[in-house]
């Protein structure tokens, strides 16, 4: 497979998907810079490699007991939420969320 | 006046005798670090948190109850670990005014052990960088030639150290970010195991190759400092149940019967003849020193850098999805609707490097595209691993040059990705093959530092410290001594 | 016109929220109802540097449930990440299970009509729920990461039911093991069960399925029916208009009893799904999935043929002992106390007395005095005429008010049954007394009267009359006289 050429107005809509907003200039660069990085990156198409499995094995981890422990309370709770940008008592607030997911 | 270079080793002993209190220390490291301001080592100093610190270390010694050599040692830390109560940016606009309400692992478990927190350390945005140059809040210069780069992404912390203000620092890694930088500015910089030290706290940026790596002048202060922050964490899944040795203990041992494997592609085109040259005194170093030297080779590491290119933007378009104006950070002003507050929130705050990667990642996580890009490099990383283990069935440490080349101007290769992302091109190997790897200083070319890369075993931090210490008192490196203008007799 | 008769073919993909006491990936409470953002940490508010660390209990309930239906427990699984944005979505992703999930194949068994079927799942995969968005009429939404992070199981059947029927059985039926095994509450008014329809419609006959529509979060079993009846309808009235179905995501109303549009499917999202690089492959150990199986024993379905054929009881009452664990469970224990062969008279006190003072008190079980051993003595009492019928109801009311002992409760309301003679005759004598028409009559012959007597009789002995004793004593006063 040779590599795809990534073009602005596909650039445009991965940063959709990623949630940026990029200038036509951005674009215009983005496109040639990424565009030189996918060629040096489709090396690795060329490489003769063994098909791929999983990710690499490791030791089997314990896990978390099932206890509800948090320490740090509502205390931090508070903190947390002191956080957002924009709040209504304990609520964080957004603009509106038409479809429910 | 107290030589601002002394290491961990000769402070620790000052602290024990008595000849110095940690308020001394920290008193001085926190004027040097503001004498040498232009160097934009740090992006928070934290005076009063790191003097209470110091003040209680010394009543806790005075008490005989010193929690062993590292207490009321002034240390650094990189500006993407989390610090309760301390601003924690990651050089970038879209955490600008957060502060975390808690202390990541490492970072915890170095104020157990008495460290005193000197500020936080610039950085490229996210780690994502090989310069310090793409930081939100301007680049870091380089202590031997402020017209240079010193590395990155830990640029802030190893120039903190190379410039004297701090004995030890941590920083992290991703694929490269504290050794190509530590060799940069002519100081010791390890990356350990993945999952030798918890990755809770440090603001991930590609999760399965991230680590976080502690920067050091002297062979021992690392030994140290990775004995008091490494070992298992509940918080991290992916943190190694492995025991901690004390890596301390065995830094004289020497490396008389040791085999140490040079790999040919590490020492192919590309590589710049005078590092070469200073790479191959360390070889024959360690050769004087009883070791034997054997040609191997690693036929899948050239591909490393396009394999982390994939992998790394991947993880990344992930991890920074969750940076979205919600619950912390900033958020774009008067969003119209939830997706302007969504775009303009992350368009505004994120740097141009960082969207770069979120784009690239994004694109090669994408439909149609994955199995070509992704999961290809997930075998190009297999391949590479199964590499360095048939070379450790032959060798017990491989010796590779750190860097292609001693330290860049700044803005040399700002406008050509590509170019910067090949600074990393000897050590991003060591990230996908998730081993230990440590740049100890090589000497000077043209008056810069470069540094040569000892990679161990799984595991075997030990015996890279070893291999360090024996460097160490062969060529020793104290007396590489940047002349830091204006940080002359602030201490 | 011909009307073309049309097959509807039905798939399910469920949530079931895990019966934890924390969340899937941290230690905060798993906890319905609470004050907003009361159980939030790090870890669920995905704060940077905060990692996520799997719960051994969500585990164990999730491959409880996989085991209940016999399927594949795969001995590796691994959490991949679901990337989308969305305020509830604290990471801007999911962990979830994607390529490799934790189980594949089973099946769900279902009795509809008197038959029992099999619906086949495809897989059952672990995941972490979202918060909740409060939509406001203000233009604002508001956010409860509460819920953000707990630990689900998504259970998704292949398109086998053919009725609305069908899917209600299907979903009681799940709901009622994933109870029974502790694994889910079933709570669907409260979102802790909650169920997406796939609903597609085919000429019979016909196998190719059809265009289908996906109705989201129908939040009542009730519903279930009525959101499969109108797809049904409104799928077919758009194929006899020569429209096609679009392949769309809708949702119930339950006011109207319609789904209503919510978002087209024309491009798949593309979520990016990779493995989660924060956790290691789930890899289950022989011994931990040996342990857990000790847990599945018997299930409702199975658990009510085996009262029906080893202990006689109906259809029905076997149904409703099952249909609980802690039921099911008070039975056995109360049935191995007084015996098998009294099994048929425990239940009747089960369904006579037990659940129907449950249901007028709204109690739980738990909640009782009564006990199985308790309930079983009585049972024995009862069966062995140490207790008459009438005073075995006030004997029950004591214990069940005070978890008292029958036998003590027999001793101190004097209770015994009144067997001898003289006590007997006098009260005979007394109901003789107190209706001497009737008495005439029986005397007459009127042999039906002979109840009367007993009943009255009874009355005098405040209940404790022994029956046999009596009726031979009405008999013997009668004639000697």
């Amino acid at each position: 497979m040779t590599s795809p050429r990534l073009g602005a107005d596909d650039v445009r809509e991965i940063a959709r998907l990623a949630r940026l907003d990029l200038s036509d200039q951005e674009i215009a660069g983005f496109t040639e810079r990424l565009a030189s990085v996918l060629d040096y990156v489709s090396q690795i198409e060329r490489a003769e490699v063994g098909a791929a499995a999983g990710p690499p094995e490791g030791q089997p981890r314990p896990w978390r007991p099932d206890a509800a422990v948090n320490p740090q309370g509502f205390d931090v709770a508070d903190r947390l939420l002191a956080a957002a940008p924009a709040r209504d008592g304990d609520l964080v607030v957004v603009p509106r969320v038409l479809d429910a997911e | 006046m107290m030589d601002p270079f002394l290491d961990t080793g000769a402070l620790a002993r000052l602290l024990a005798a008595g000849e110095a209190t940690s308020r001394d220390l920290t008193r001085a490291a926190l004027h040097r670090a503001e004498a040498l301001s232009h160097l934009a080592a740090f992006l928070h100093l934290d005076p009063e948190g790191a003097m209470d610190s110091a003040a209680e270390s010394d009543r806790r010694r005075s008490r005989g109850e010193a929690r062993g050599p590292l207490d009321g040692v002034p240390v650094a830390l990189k500006d993407n670990l989390v610090t309760r109560g301390l601003p924690t940016t990651c050089a970038s606009r879209i955490l600008a005014g957060w502060i975390p309400p808690y202390d990541g692992t490492a970072v915890s478990r170095l104020k157990a052990a008495g460290a005193v927190v000197l500020g936080k350390t610039n950085l490229d945005e996210f780690a994502m960088g090989s310069s310090t140059e793409n930081s939100a809040f301007g680049p870091t210069r380089n202590p031997w030639d402020t017209g240079r780069v010193p590395g990155g992404s830990s640029g802030g912390s190893v120039a903190a150290v190379a410039a004297g203000i701090v004995p030890l620092a941590l920083g992290s890694e991703t694929g490269g970010s504290v050794r190509q930088p530590a060799a940069l500015c002519g100081v010791l910089g390890l990356k350990p195991t993945y999952g030798r030290i918890s990755r809770s706290g440090l603001v991930a940026f590609a999760s399965s190759l991230d680590q976080i790596g502690p920067i050091s002048r002297d062979v021992e202060g690392m030994a140290w400092v990775l004995g008091a922050i490494a070992g298992p964490d509940p918080l991290d899944s992916t943190s190694a149940p492995a025991a901690v040795p004390d890596y301390a203990a065995g830094l004289d041992a020497g490396v008389a019967g040791l085999r140490v494997g040079l790999p040919r592609e590490y020492f192919a085109e590309g590589l710049d003849p005078a590092t070469r040259a200073r790479v191959e005194t360390v070889a024959e170093a360690l050769r004087d020193a009883g070791a034997t030297l054997v040609d191997v080779s690693l036929p899948s590491s050239p591909l490393g850098i396009a394999a982390y290119y994939v992998i790394a933007p991947a993880e990344a378009s992930s991890n920074l999805a969750r940076f979205d104006g919600v619950r912390y950070g900033p958020r774009a002003r008067d969003p119209v609707d939830l997706e302007d507050l969504y775009v303009r929130t992350r368009s505004e705050g994120f740097g141009d490097e960082v969207k770069r990667r979120i784009v690239l990642g994004t694109f090669v996580l994408s439909a149609g595209y994955q199995e070509a890009y992704y999961l290809k490099a997930m075998a190009v990383r297999r391949a590479i691993s199964a590499d360095f283990e048939a070379a450790f069935s032959r060798v017990d440490v491989l010796l590779t040059p750190t860097t292609p080349g001693p330290a860049f101007p700044i803005g040399e290769r700002a406008g050509d990705p590509l170019a910067m992302y090949l600074s990393d091109v000897y050590t991003v190997s060591v990230n996908l093959a998730g081993l230990p790897g440590i740049s100890v200083p090589a000497g000077l070319v043209d008056g810069l530092p470069v540094g040569a890369q000892l990679i161990g075993r799984a595991f075997e931090e030990a015996t890279l410290l070893r291999v360090a210490a024996a460097l160490e008192r062969a060529m020793p490196w104290r007396d590489l001594r940047p002349d830091v203008a204006g940080g002359g007799g602030a201490a | 016109m011909s009307a073309v008769e049309y097959e509807v073919v039905i798939g399910l993909e469920v949530h079931a929220q895990l019966l934890t006491e924390s969340k899937a990936f941290c230690a905060c409470a798993n906890r319905y109802g609470d004050p907003p953002n009361t159980h939030v940490c790090p870890v669920c508010l995905g704060l940077p540097g905060s990692l996520p660390v799997l719960n051994a209990g969500a585990v164990e309930r999730a491959v409880r449930a996989a085991l209940a239906f016999g399927c594949e427990v795969h001995r590796e699984s691994v959490f991949a990440r679901k990337n989308y944005f969305y305020p509830d979505l604290p990471k801007g992703y999911q962990i979830s299970q994607y390529e490799r999930p934790l189980a594949t194949g089973g099946a769900v068994p279902i009795e509809v009509q008197g038959e029992v079927r099999a619906v086949r799942l495809t897989r059952i995969h672990m995941e972490e729920d979202a918060g909740k968005n409060l939509h406001g009429a203000d233009g604002l939404s508001r956010v409860d990461f509460n819920r953000a992070g707990t630990p689900l199981v998504e259970i998704v059947s292949e398109p086998d039911m053919r009725s609305a029927e069908e899917a209600m059985a299907y979903l009681r039926s799940l709901r009622q093991v994933l109870r029974w095994l502790d694994v889910c509450d079933g709570n669907m008014e409260e979102g802790s069960l909650r169920c997406d329809i796939n609903v597609s419609i085919r000429p019979r006959g016909e196998s190719r399925l059809g265009t289908r529509a996906e109705v989201k979060n129908v939040n009542s079993i009730r519903f279930v029916g009525k959101t499969i009846q109108f797809e049904v309808e409104r799928q077919a009235a758009l194929l006899a208009r020569g429209e096609g179905v679009r392949q769309e995501t809708r949702t119930f109303d339950s006011a109207k009893g319609e789904t209503v549009f919510m978002r087209a499917k024309e491009k798949a999202d593309d979520y990016r799904y990779f493995p989660e690089p924060d956790l290691p492959p789930l890899r289950l150990e022989e011994a931990f999935v040996g342990r857990v199986a000790e847990t599945v024993r018997e299930l409702p379905l199975a658990m009510a043929r085996r009262l029906q054929e080893e202990l006689g009881l109906s259809p029905y009452d076997a149904g409703v002992l099952t249909a609980e664990r802690d039921v099911a469970a008070f039975f056995s224990a109360a049935v191995q106390a007084a015996g098998p062969a009294r099994a048929k008279k425990v239940a009747n006190w089960m369904m006579g007395e037990v659940l129907r003072r449950l249901n007028e008190e709204g109690r739980p079980l738990s909640e009782a005095k009564m006990t199985p051993p308790l309930l079983a003595e009585l049972v024995v009492l009862a069966d062995g005429g140490q207790v008459t019928g009438p005073a075995a109801k006030r004997v029950f009311d004591e214990v069940w008010k005070g978890g008292e002992r029958p036998e003590a409760v027999l001793d101190r309301l004097g209770l015994r049954p009144v067997s001898d003679d003289a006590a007997i005759d006098a009260a005979i004598r007394a109901a003789f007394a107190r209706h001497p028409e009737e008495l005439a009559r029986l005397r007459g012959g009127e042999e039906k009267l002979l109840g009367f007597f007993m009943g009255q009789a009874m009355r005098e002995t405040r209940g404790k009359g022994d029956p046999k004793t009596l009726n031979a004593r009405i008999r013997a006063l009668l004639a000697g006289d």
